[in-house]
């Protein structure tokens, strides 16, 4: 589980580098909140029948958990948010390409 | 000394209605009239609440009288000649009233979260001592007996404190974003009420786990502020469902329940005028999880109890209180 988690956020912290949020503080408090967010998604996932929309609800909810999460350190904002958004797009994307 | 009475008599209250369901238990051969009894039981208990709280608020029962009310059913209900559904039918009656009175008070008298968590943790002890037939209803009924005397006698002129809305609540509260906010912190009692132990030798422990975290709460959100204690819940939850075995289960057990004062104080904000029916409205929500054995993932309890409480956190602070936990104004100073 773990290093699904670590490989995750190995996709996304670069990915929130390159949409400007370049701080070094920045990038480790997120790449945690990444770790956080995957585990329970993954553990959630584990436990269930597969169904799409399922894991559609669930990635709303990563990408909710993950916004407040960055509140903690960062000030809450458009660009914030649409940045989680992709990054969580293209980690998605880029999961179901490698797992299927 | 009025909140260690209080806690006192919460432990006694939950103890003699649990010794008296288990006394009737251990004699019932059949399952289904004991599920059915301890059903109407908590249906009562649970779901008259808000309606208690709403007539003490509306001050068509006083405080003194509620106290009177929950001694007269708590000692009736105790006799077992009465028959099992009047005894599930008083007890229930007993529990409700003393909740909404207690809890009314915890909420009014003071503004902080820990003497909500100090006053609801002693609950889980006397329930767990009365079910498992360690201590027996001969023993809580004197003692609530005694403690509400005292209490009475003590605390008279104490009782009937004005509601405190002015220092809490803005002049214009949203109702909209109240109601919302309610929403939420409801659906996360909901939840929590699903929460289960897992059968272990030691019967009291997850009792003492109970209390422990549900006083735990109260505490560190006064020490260092809701959004953190939050968020340390939800950290320790995600880091205790990676493990398996007893101990990890106790850690989240502990961690959910540090929720609970959490939940209540911001339920009351909502509606600060009706501490007693929001109070009620609270332990309503724990209905569901105690008539529906459903199995919810951790992971969904863990994100959706933080994600509730960072919102309705938000909406208070916005629309509420603008004096709540300063750090959702100071959090980003130092970027």
């Amino acid at each position: 589980m773990l290093d699904i988690a670590l490989l995750t956020a190995a996709i996304e912290t670069p990915l929130f580098f390159l949409f400007g949020f370049k701080k070094f503080r920045y990038l480790i408090f997120f790449a945690g909140i990444n770790i956080v967010s995957n585990l329970l998604l993954n553990g959630f996932l584990d436990q269930i029948d597969f169904e799409w929309w399922i894991l559609i609800v669930s990635e709303i909810f990563v990408v909710i958990l993950e916004f407040s999460l960055c509140t903690y350190f960062i000030e809450p904002s458009r660009k914030l948010f649409r940045t989680i958004v992709a990054t969580n797009l293209a980690s998605l994307i880029l999961g179901l390409i490698i797992f299927y | 000394m009025i909140l260690a009475i209080q806690t006192l008599q919460h432990f006694a209250v939950d103890g003699i209605c649990a010794a008296n369901l288990a006394r009737y238990a251990i004699d019932e051969e059949f399952f289904d009239q004991i599920v059915l009894y301890f059903g109407i039981y908590n249906l009562i208990a649970f779901g008259t609440q808000w309606l208690m709280g709403l007539a003490i608020d509306r001050k068509f029962i006083g405080i003194k009288i509620a106290f009177g009310i929950s001694i007269a059913t708590l000692t009736l209900g105790s006799i077992q000649s009465l028959g099992i559904m009047n005894q599930a039918i008083l007890l229930g009656i007993g529990n409700s009233i003393f909740h909404v009175a207690g809890g009314s008070l915890v909420l009014n008298r003071y503004q902080t979260f820990k003497e909500l968590g100090i006053f609801v943790s002693s609950g889980a002890i006397g329930l767990a001592l009365g079910l498992n037939g360690i201590v027996g209803f001969e023993i809580f009924l004197p003692l609530y007996w005694a403690l509400t005397i005292l209490f009475l006698k003590r605390f008279h002129g104490e009782l009937e404190l004005p509601i405190q809305t002015e220092s809490i609540q803005r002049e214009d509260p949203k109702t909209l974003a109240m109601l919302i906010c309610a929403i939420l912190l409801l659906s996360c009692i909901v939840l929590r009420g699903f929460g289960r132990g897992v059968p272990t030798e030691f019967v009291m422990l997850f009792p003492c786990v109970l209390a422990i975290g549900k006083s735990l709460g109260g505490f560190v959100c006064d020490r260092f502020g809701f959004r953190r204690t939050i968020l340390a819940i939800l950290l320790i939850g995600t880091v205790a469902i990676q493990f398996e075995g007893l101990a990890p289960i106790l850690i989240l057990t502990l961690a959910l329940n540090m929720t609970m004062p959490l939940t209540l104080r911001l339920v009351h904000w909502c509606n600060p005028k009706f501490p007693g029916m929001m109070f009620g409205l609270a332990a309503g929500c724990l209905l569901p999880g105690a008539f529906f054995h459903e199995s919810i993932p951790p992971q969904v309890t863990v994100t959706i109890q933080f994600l509730t409480l960072f919102i309705a956190g938000y909406l208070i602070q916005k629309f509420a209180r603008e004096d709540f936990d300063a750090r959702y104004r100071t959090s980003y100073s130092g970027n």
